[in-house]
């Protein structure tokens, strides 16, 4: 798996994957602009969530991530056969970035419209990402 | 990554040596500092304050010699190495810190006063295509998509829209807006306003200028 070229996150790799996943996801969401975040996998089923209490469903978020990777996927396989990488999207009130990590998606909710909300908690998400990515390099090989 | 391609440093340290990483990044460094600051930009104290905020300079393990001594043509290797490390490093951050100031410039201004690049307002549609770097677009009309370029995107266009219309709501973010997705042969957006709008471009293509591109185009 390629490593993101930022540190990780969450230095402390103690525990289980899930408490590792957790302990990272809670420290993202504790950023200012980050609203909440999860972990879901291809299927669109939950691996982790962080998004605080009675905001979104994580689980309809969890099944749209998996709905539009698997677009997406699909699409850029039909395109040139690279992967999917990294999305955001952008509403009227909020926005939402989608970044893979192995065979996982990092859904990251973020403040404010456009994509200015992504770009100030980049480093940020970059940094969990390479946690996730490390955690899961050590747990799968 | 958004808002311009993120050096992948590690993937450059594995393959080339590292004062050629180096000049890589000073160059990204000055050529994103032109872009925001206009081309009055004064490299050299640009290079001052990047040689200044070296931390390890010099390294004691290696060099007894005092600081005023250093310098990069010393004939301590490891210890060249280390300094051009610490500077890539400051650099990195200096991009990354240009990058997240440039696209925030170029996506949040409404009118904001002149930028070289809001000159692309006047641009029509069909001149994006046309404009280097961008490979296609896609216009949905009243009466229906339209693709302009080689690439056909109507299909993903219209399918992404519904699936992001539908959804996205549902999910409780809001409206769909606007959609930025990367692939490895560019970056491709999606923004809905007067006229529903999907741009293909080049990877070498600054996302920040895409979006603007694609936010004026359908406004």
């Amino acid at each position: 798996m390629k490593q993101d070229v930022y540190a990780p996150l969450d230095r402390d790799f103690t525990g289980d994957v899930q408490m590792v996943f957790k302990r990272t996801l809670d420290k993202l969401t504790e950023e200012k602009g980050i609203l909440g975040c999860l972990l879901v996998d291809c299927e669109g089923l939950v691996v982790s969530e962080s998004l605080g209490s009675g905001r979104k469903d994580p689980e309809e978020v969890a099944a749209l991530a998996g709905m539009l990777t698997n677009f997406l996927e699909h699409w850029f396989g039909e395109m040139d056969g690279s992967p999917f990488d990294q999305c955001v999207l952008s509403t009227d009130s909020s926005s939402m970035a989608i970044r893979k990590v192995g065979c996982l998606y990092l859904v990251v909710f973020l403040k404010g419209s456009g994509l200015s909300g992504y770009m100030a908690n980049i480093v940020t998400i970059s940094e969990a990402v390479a946690t996730i990515a490390m955690m899961l390099q050590r747990t799968c090989g | 990554m958004l808002g311009g391609r993120v050096l992948d440093v590690d993937l450059l340290l594995e393959e080339r040596e590292v004062h050629e990483v180096h000049d890589i990044l000073l160059r990204e460094a000055v050529r994103l500092a032109r872009e925001l600051e206009g081309e009055d930009f004064d490299v050299g104290k640009f290079e001052a304050q990047v040689d200044n905020s070296r931390e390890y300079y010099p390294n004691p393990k290696f060099c007894k010699l005092p600081p005023t001594f250093c310098s990069a043509n010393c004939p301590i290797e490891e210890c060249v190495r280390i300094k051009m490390l610490s500077e890539i490093e400051i650099l990195r951050q200096i991009i990354s810190d240009y990058r997240r100031r440039i696209f925030q410039k170029v996506t949040s201004a409404p009118e904001g006063p002149p930028h070289p690049q809001r000159k692309i307002k006047k641009l029509e549609l069909e001149d994006l295509v046309r404009k280097e770097g961008v490979i296609a677009l896609t216009v949905k009309y009243p009466d229906g998509w339209r693709d302009m370029g080689k690439v056909k995107l109507s299909t993903v266009s219209s399918e992404l829209t519904a699936l992001l219309d539908e959804h996205l709501k549902n999910v409780g973010i809001g409206e769909f807006r606007a959609a930025l997705l990367h692939l490895s042969v560019g970056t491709y957006i999606i923004c809905k306003g007067k006229f529903l709008l999907g741009v293909l471009a080049a990877p070498f293509v600054r996302e920040g200028l895409l979006f603007l591109w694609a936010k004026e185009a359908a406004s």
